[in-house]
């Protein structure tokens, strides 16, 4: 019998958990521990490790195939590029307290595709093989150039069988222009919502006219499109954060379900903001408390809501196809499924490097349009943009699940080779996972009732979560 | 009940396939040059019956409306009198017979196996290439993979000449081997899909429902082998009384050795054949008890596998569970009841299966407001 | 809860852990930088002046050495699987 490499992580509660490298886990004890580490399986442990798929006796044989099945689904492969973001004004209607670097002023002049830049984008999206895309306009505010927004989508839907666009909009200003372009069907809306009017106010509108402008605008769109249209995104100062009760509620009136929480961008004008020490500490609990919440919130009110990032961290522990997040996959290659083009034509592996690149710490671009993607550049990103074999994360339970963020750290630290335990994805995500697993084995109805609501089923309950005794 | 076989006369010899073709303001009719040797065009209908004629033969057909089979292909029997409707054009259920020899003997068979054995392969195939755009065709038995040489052939040339077609073949998987694997590889296994029954992790209970010993384990390693070659494997799994218990542990079992399955079909039984014979002692009244069922399903759904539930009427599914019940009674053996009536969710139901008693049946059915 | 004395202790390593011993101490300098561990025989000499327990200072040695046992036993596992699953 051959037992695949185990990784051991003693959690917050004293509990040990073991996975292995495809993905599948379970909780045992020390004394398991040491007798995996000494070569002394029992009789109970061999039979436990097998039927749970943790070994096989011969190459080829079904164990075997099982788990290298497993192993290979769990690893993102290259696609071809069928997502697109495209920023075709820098210039913003609006002067976020955590974003004034990602932006230009309304009146601004240079900050649009030109003629060039716009031909430049179209002959690139011409170039791919489709046959579906998904288009993203950021900017600044998209919206304010609604007739590049038009000429792109246009374009898309003539050449590809399947297009879907999203405009990321602050839902400040709305013509009827601007109307009529978001109510296709093939077109979503995904804006910020910060919590609460205080909150919102406070980070994003700073004047009281220009908040019931965005309630406003925002309560036409929830009362003009079906569900599922309008998707948001609140930021949160960890300094400061909203009083989620009130953010919750806020979000189930507009009809939205689903709330990805994100902490300041700390790339933006936030750099200079002081959030104190220890940010990632007090974010991590900050999150772990909207979890629980969330859960007692769900149960009392009977309606379910997610954070969606959390989903995710699930999902990618008890699945093994969940490689569709561009945040959270493995490998997590560059300029492969999709790719950023800038107001200048500029390519960017992400929105965040094109947002760092922007404040000139470090030019993170990878060609332009007029010139095409740098294959160095991205075999450069490339080579720290998967996790298998790093010294640390071989070791660790949820290398499987977890993955890397190389313009993070090279925006945090100036490079990318830190030890994993001290940047700030790792310690993101191990706190997300600790909390995954304590959320996974909890016994209690209102934890398990979210837990089969987030994943889809229609009960969650003992045996789910694996236990050897 | 829709007759799959009917009464026709026709002056030849040998069996032949044909295609019906109707003219009377057909929407084919604009486009002649589409008629095929095999065609046979509705000639005259009456209450004498319907006459065909073409480049494929002639023959009168008798109690059917000539409308209901415009584009049906028909394997035809001259002594005997009758021809099989081997494709209905208007049904999304076609599947093939190709054997009625069987290796395995289930207690719940819906298709008791015969020794018995006629090698219709090349009318299958030209059946085949005359089936509607886009069709599925299932190809069933006794086991089809008993002629495995002649299956491979038969679905790699069809596959290769009708782009479109795909295929759901219902095989024991006792008989693969290595041998096979540049077969298989070389078959567009993106259009076929393999029906595969499973109904335990625990090889005794599988061998005796099967009725084959170590039937599991040839199974369990020809899985690996259809996994390794790319293969579309749709797990099934009888919901019977011996296996209902050990659905849970089964779930846990098709996650751990099984992830690469498409998709996992707990199926109802079927009153008919050796399931008629064993009923009382098999059907598992799931409208009674859904726990085991609703148990298992969640576990491999958690983890990222499929399932369904098949051949189950939506009454006597918790509601929680009911949008994983597609309909998927053949419509030949589909009957809905007097207690279907004013139920809301009839339309979108597949009923009951036309031969299901009304005794030692459900005990909890009917019309759901 | 963490004994902030600072202390001296050794932590004993059976002898089917020895040839994994140096790889694991370098581990450990990593996730202990205030402590100073030396190798001495069939033993970790520990120095721990970060604030951590004795008890947690041990988990974490004998897990480093664990994890190099199992790292280095079954690499080649690994490299077969991933050479299985890429081969053409």
């Amino acid at each position: 019998m051959n037992v695949w490499p185990l990784k051991f992580r003693e959690l917050p509660d004293g509990s040990m958990l073991f996975s292995d490298d495809a993905g599948r886990f379970f909780k045992a004890d020390d004394g398991f521990l040491d007798r995996y580490a000494t070569d002394e399986l029992s009789v109970a442990d061999r039979s436990f490790l097998k039927e749970g798929s943790h070994s096989f006796d011969r190459e080829f044989d079904l164990p075997w195939t099982s788990f290298a099945y497993r192993w290979s689904q769990r690893q993102s492969r290259p696609e071809k590029m069928n997502y697109v973001i495209l920023v075709p004004t820098l210039r913003c209607n609006l002067a976020c307290g955590y974003c004034q670097v990602s932006r230009a002023p309304d009146s601004a002049r240079g900050f649009d595709w030109s003629d060039e830049t716009l031909a430049g984008v179209l002959l690139f999206l011409g170039g791919l093989e489709g046959p579906d895309i998904k288009v993203e306009f950021q900017g600044g505010e998209p919206l304010l150039r609604v007739d590049l927004l038009e000429t792109v989508r246009d374009f898309c839907r003539e050449k590809f069988s399947q297009s879907r666009f999203v405009v990321c909009t602050n839902l400040q200003k709305l013509d009827t222009r601007a109307w009529a372009f978001l109510d296709a069907d093939d077109t979503f809306i995904s804006t910020s919502l910060d919590g609460d009017r205080t909150t919102h106010e406070r980070q994003r509108t700073h004047d009281d006219n220009v908040t019931d402008g965005f309630f406003r605008n925002l309560e036409q769109a929830v009362a003009r499109y079906p569900k599922g249209k309008i998707s948001a995104l609140p930021t949160v100062d960890v300094a400061n954060p909203p009083d989620f009760d009130a953010l919750l509620d806020n979000y189930e009136r507009y009809g939205i379900r689903s709330v990805y929480l994100r902490p300041i961008n700390h790339q933006g004008f936030a750099r200079k903001l002081d959030q104190g020490d220890n940010v990632l500490a007090r974010w991590n609990r900050l999150h772990s408390e909207f979890i629980d919440l969330l859960i007692a919130r769900n149960h009392r009110t009977g309606r379910f809501m997610e954070e969606y990032y959390f989903t995710q961290c699930l999902k990618r522990v008890l699945r093994f196809d969940t490689n569709n997040h561009v945040d959270i996959r493995n490998p997590n290659f560059f300029a492969s499924d999709y790719v950023v083009i800038d107001y200048d034509g500029r390519f960017y592996p992400t929105d965040e490097a094109r947002m760092l690149s922007r404040i000139g710490r470090i030019d993170l671009g990878i060609g332009d349009v007029a010139t095409g993607i740098d294959q160095r550049k991205v075999e450069a990103l490339n080579s720290g943009a998967f996790n298998h074999f790093d010294p640390d994360c071989i070791h660790c339970a949820y290398q499987p699940f977890c993955g890397t963020d190389v313009v993070d750290d090279i925006s945090r630290y100036g490079r990318i080779d830190v030890p994993r335990p001290d940047t700030w994805f790792c310690g993101r995500h191990l706190s997300l996972f600790d909390k995954a697993f304590e959320v996974l084995y909890r016994k209690d109805k209102p934890t398990r009732a979210s837990l089969a609501a987030w994943l889809g089923v229609a009960a969650w309950d003992d045996g789910m979560a694996p236990v050897h005794s | 009940m829709i007759p799959l076989r009917i009464k026709i006369e026709a002056d030849a010899d040998h069996p032949f396939v044909i295609r019906l073709r109707s003219f009377e303001g057909g929407s084919w009719q604009k486009r002649p040059e589409r008629l095929n040797p095999f065609d046979v065009a509705l000639q005259h209908a009456g209450p004498e019956g319907a006459d065909y004629a073409g480049e494929g033969g002639s023959i009168r057909v008798f109690g059917i409306d000539p409308s209901e089979v415009d584009g049906d292909v028909l394997l035809v029997n001259p002594r005997r009198g009758t021809a099989d409707r081997l494709v209905r054009s208007s049904s999304p259920h076609n599947t093939f017979l190709v054997t009625e020899r069987c290796d395995q003997v289930c207690v719940m068979c819906s298709q008791p196996p015969k020794k018995h054995h006629v090698n219709l392969f090349p009318y299958f195939e030209t059946a085949a290439l005359l089936a509607p755009e886009g069709a599925t065709i299932g190809v069933s038995g006794g086991e089809p993979t008993l002629f495995m040489e002649q299956l491979f052939a038969f679905l790699a040339r069809v596959l290769e000449k009708r782009a479109d077609l795909s295929f759901h073949v219902l095989t024991n998987g006792q008989h693969f081997d290595e041998v096979d694997r540049d077969v298989m590889v070389s078959l567009d296994q993106s259009r076929i899909l393999w029906g595969v029954p499973l109904y335990s992790h625990d090889p005794a209970v599988h061998d005796q429902i099967v009725g084959k010993p170590c039937a599991q384990e040839r199974l369990l390693e020809n899985m690996a082998f259809l996994c390794r070659v790319g293969a579309s494997i749709e797990l099934r799994t009888v919901l019977m009384q011996p296996n209902a218990a050990g659905l849970p542990r089964l779930a846990r079992f098709i996650t751990a050795m099984l992830p690469f399955v498409r998709i996992w079909a707990v199926m109802q039984t079927e009153n008919i054949g050796y399931g008629r014979m064993n009923w009382k002692t098999l059907f598992y009244d799931s409208s009674a008890g859904f726990d085991a069922i609703g148990h298992a399903i969640d576990f491999v759904r958690s983890r990222g596998i499929d399932a369904r539930l098949y051949n189950f009427p939506l009454c006597t599914v918790p509601e929680i569970y009911r949008h994983l019940a597609p309909a998927t009674i053949s419509d030949w053996k589909r009957a809905y009841r007097k207690e279907c009536d004013g139920c809301s969710l009839r339309t979108r139901c597949g009923g009951f299966f036309e031969w299901h008693p009304r005794d030692h049946g459900y005990s909890k059915l009917g019309a759901v407001q | 809860m963490t004994d902030t004395t600072e202390s001296d202790f050794v932590v004993d390593i059976p002898p089917r852990f020895h040839e994994y011993l140096d790889a694991a101490l370098l581990r450990v300098q990593v996730i202990h930088p205030g402590c100073q561990f030396s190798r001495s025989g069939c033993a970790i000499s520990v120095r721990a002046r970060d604030g951590h327990s004795e008890a947690q200072i041990r988990k974490t040695v004998l897990h480093a050495v664990y994890r190099e046992k199992i790292y280095a036993e079954t690499l080649g596992m690994r490299q077969a699987l991933v050479a299985a699953v890429t081969a053409r």
